[in-house]
């Protein structure tokens, strides 16, 4: 995906010390790094501690952004690896019984969902994506949800394209499979 | 799934495939019913997806990362906060050392081995005992002697980048950070507990 014209204009002002230009570059973006996190970690809670890592990475880094890749790209790069991360982080965690699920469950009852209506939808969507291992679930989330190309989610995750359709593939059988259940 | 399914819906067939798959499928009841079944089943995750957000939690989000900015300004290199820090983490490289190295010289002290240690060594240390993901285990047996939520969580994290193969990404765009964030994720009350728990322990003392 080549460079959006006012990604580009935003991030020159900022590196020439116009924080505005930066605040509007979040503004844009900190819905999709949200919803990325949302649906990879299933909770508010972790989602939102991962908004603000991924917003905190790109205004220090964003002076090493090279236009190698979209920014749109490098964006998801940074968000799909933190939740990746979090996701191995969160698994040493319960292994030493330091995060209780009830808990976690409690902490996520604040919530940005306006109604009990799409909770209910989002628990079920969790409980779905839930089963997947997080690399299949990063690719489903990203193919499915994102509507990414497999060049984009290869080039977010990279690794090859024919892995990524072999992993989709395995992914989406999983879920239909649950689906049917 | 049919994986000619699979690729007829995921846009993979060139337009004979598609022509053909297309018979096939007309004339197919078995391949017709998983076809709906995939329609019905994308349909609903499609609507468990379409969920109405509470735009002031978006408001929020920049000026919070700024506040953090700010705070962990005060996170400077000479403060004491830094110091303690580094002592801990210091300390949790040393009980890998003591309990993985080569060296089974458990009469090290703790006071001599902190001044021997540089920033560079401490995160080349880190690097070579989580290489490879046996080593999982070896850091919760860390974890759980050092006892604490924050040396947890930064061990993890950086072990974490191992355990996942495809975390290439994370050490290349993130290796200058990873030092940073190990040291910033302990507060300084978690600082001073995890170094007065490691120097009560046995190996510390000297036999």
């Amino acid at each position: 995906m080549p460079n959006n014209e006012e990604d580009v204009q935003y991030i020159n002002r900022f590196l020439e010390g116009d924080e505005a230009a930066f605040n509007k570059l979040a503004e844009k973006y900190r819905q999709k790094i949200y919803w990325h996190a949302r649906r990879m970690t299933g909770s508010h809670i972790d989602a939102d501690e991962i908004v603000q890592e991924v917003l905190l990475v790109l205004y220090r880094k964003l002076k090493d952004f090279k236009f190698k890749s979209s920014l749109y790209t490098w964006i998801y790069k940074i968000t799909s690896t933190r939740c990746l991360n979090y996701l191995s982080r969160q698994k040493v965690r319960r292994f030493l019984s330091l995060d209780e699920p009830e808990i976690l469950n409690i902490k996520d009852n604040y919530d940005v969902l306006k109604n009990i209506e799409d909770k209910d939808k989002l628990a079920k969507l969790d409980q779905i994506l839930k089963i997947l291992p997080a690399k299949q679930r990063q690719i489903f989330i990203l193919r499915n949800f994102e509507e990414m190309s497999y060049e984009e989610i290869a080039a977010v995750t990279g690794k090859s394209v024919g892995g990524m359709k072999a992993n989709y593939f395995h992914a989406l059988n999983k879920v239909m499979e649950k689906m049917n259940e | 799934m049919n994986k000619k399914l699979f690729l007829y819906c995921d846009n993979q067939m060139n337009a004979d495939e598609r022509k053909k798959f297309e018979e096939e499928l007309k004339t197919d009841p078995a391949l017709q019913a998983q076809y709906n079944n995939y329609l019905g089943n994308i349909k609903k995750l499609r609507k468990y997806n379409s969920v109405e957000l509470n735009e002031k939690y978006f408001v929020n989000a920049v000026p919070v990362m700024h506040g953090r900015i700010e705070s962990r300004k005060h996170f400077s290199l000479l403060s004491p906060k830094f110091g303690l820090a580094l002592s801990s983490m210091t300390a949790v490289l040393l009980v890998f050392l003591m309990f993985f190295g080569k060296t089974t010289d458990n009469t090290i002290k703790l006071e001599k081995s902190l001044k021997g240690l540089s920033t560079e060594e401490i995160s080349n240390v880190l690097d070579t005992y989580s290489n490879n993901e046996s080593q999982l285990d070896k850091t919760i047996q860390v974890a759980e002697i050092v006892g604490d939520s924050g040396v947890i969580s930064a061990v993890g994290d950086k072990l974490a980048s191992e355990i996942i193969p495809n975390n290439e990404q994370l050490t290349a765009m993130e290796s200058s950070e990873s030092y940073e964030y190990l040291t910033g994720s302990i507060n300084e009350k978690e600082a001073d507990i995890v170094y007065n728990e490691i120097i009560k322990k046995e190996f510390f003392k000297g036999k």
